[in-house]
């Protein structure tokens, strides 16, 4: 070696820099094999035996475990339709048809995926519960106050995550030649004064 | 200037390396991970009911709060396991996961004789050789195999509405998760 000392520092760099992106990673895993319909994201693979490593690191860090494939699969949603961020403070209306499924749920939760605090105690809305839309689908409006209809807290949180769970789908939803797979849209819907 | 260059060569490969090594290992190291966390709440081969969701507290992030959700811990080094439980008009599930979350294997309701999911769960080579007979009078068995000798086995139902939940917690506590009985 004829630089002793830029040895070692590339040593300690390295393995700084390789510890650090692996942190990083795990807390913020990168969406590999993403199924993306509108706003919403989902990793079919997540559920299988062909789970990613980030994937895998991200549950090490206290990331959760994900719906097993034969059960059901999770769409997240930190925008809206159009892009803008998911602010509690207003109205946000989900609105569209629905994959066939045997049973869905529309939960709020934190970025970090709890469920988020709000005086109704209420943190998701299931197909059961859910009002009919006049010619199918659904409308749902995810609000601080108590709306008509289709209502979900949001608490009022700055800031959150929409979770579409589908229960027992015939569709594959990983099937790469899919045809019409929809999902609600999400879009604000003016804001509080 | 060129040892410069060299040594920024080695550094972005180590890093790689680095970091694609402490990936592979983070899953079997942390403390964080699924089956470390619910081992404070569960022995083995015992079904535990988790808590009801709250915002303060998620024992398993990003879990459906519409879901009454229990675990067993399986241990398949003693023998196979039995599991069974009552899924009733609702719709309900059992995923069975790696002690790091590799999800292998899942079963809804549809798989259900009569209201009730019972199977054994086998590690390879736990599979009995039974006889065309032994496979009549044990038709409604179901057998799931185990790639893992431990795991999680997530049993799930789903509350449609809130005012279901305690029924269903109920139900959900009289599941069944033990070494079963020589075969």
């Amino acid at each position: 070696v004829r630089h002793p000392l830029l040895f070692l520092l590339t040593l300690v760099a390295s393995a700084a820099a390789g510890l650090g992106l692996t942190a990083l990673a795990a807390r913020h895993p990168p969406d590999i094999a993403a199924v993306r319909i509108g706003p919403w994201t989902a990793l079919p693979k997540s559920g299988t035996p062909d789970v990613d490593p980030y994937r895998l690191a991200a549950m090490a860090a206290g990331g959760g475990l994900p719906l097993a494939a034969g059960d059901g699969i999770a769409f997240v949603a930190r925008t809206t339709s159009n892009g803008q961020p998911l602010n509690g403070l207003c109205p946000i209306v989900v609105e569209g048809p629905v994959l066939p499924a045997r049973a869905w749920t529309l939960s709020v939760m934190t970025p970090d995926g709890r469920p988020v605090a709000n005086p109704a105690g209420r943190y998701g809305l299931t197909s059961t519960e859910a009002l009919a839309r006049p010619g199918g689908g659904v409308r749902i409006v995810v609000a601080p106050q108590a709306q008509a209809g289709n209502w979900l807290p949001s608490g009022g949180r700055q800031s959150f995550v929409l979770v579409f769970s589908i229960y027992d789908t015939p569709v594959a939803v990983a099937d790469r030649n899919r045809i019409a797979l929809t999902l609600p849209a999400i879009r604000a819907s003016g804001c509080l004064p | 200037m060129k040892s410069l260059l060299f040594y920024l060569a080695v550094g972005i490969v180590l890093t790689g390396l680095v970091h694609l090594g402490s990936l592979l290992a983070l899953p079997g190291l942390s403390s964080q991970g699924p089956d470390r966390r619910l081992a404070a709440l569960a022995p083995f081969n015992t079904v535990v009911l988790l808590p009801d969701p709250a915002p303060e507290r998620a024992d398993l992030a990003f879990a459906d709060p519409a879901f009454v959700v229990a675990v067993c811990r399986f241990d398949l080094t003693g023998g196979p396991v039995i599991l069974r439980f009552e899924t009733g008009p609702v719709y309900a599930s059992v995923s069975f996961y790696s002690p790091t979350g590799v999800a292998f294997s899942a079963l809804n309701d549809r798989a259900a004789t009569r209201g009730v999911i019972e199977l054994d769960l086998m590690a390879s080579g736990q599979r009995p050789r039974v006889s065309p007979d032994a496979e009549t009078t044990r038709a409604d068995r179901l057998i799931v195999d185990s790639p893992v000798t431990s795991g999680l086995a997530v049993i799930r139902l789903m509350a449609g509405e809130p005012s279901l939940r305690p029924a269903l917690r109920e139900r959900l506590a009289a599941a069944r998760c033990a070494r079963s009985a020589a075969p």
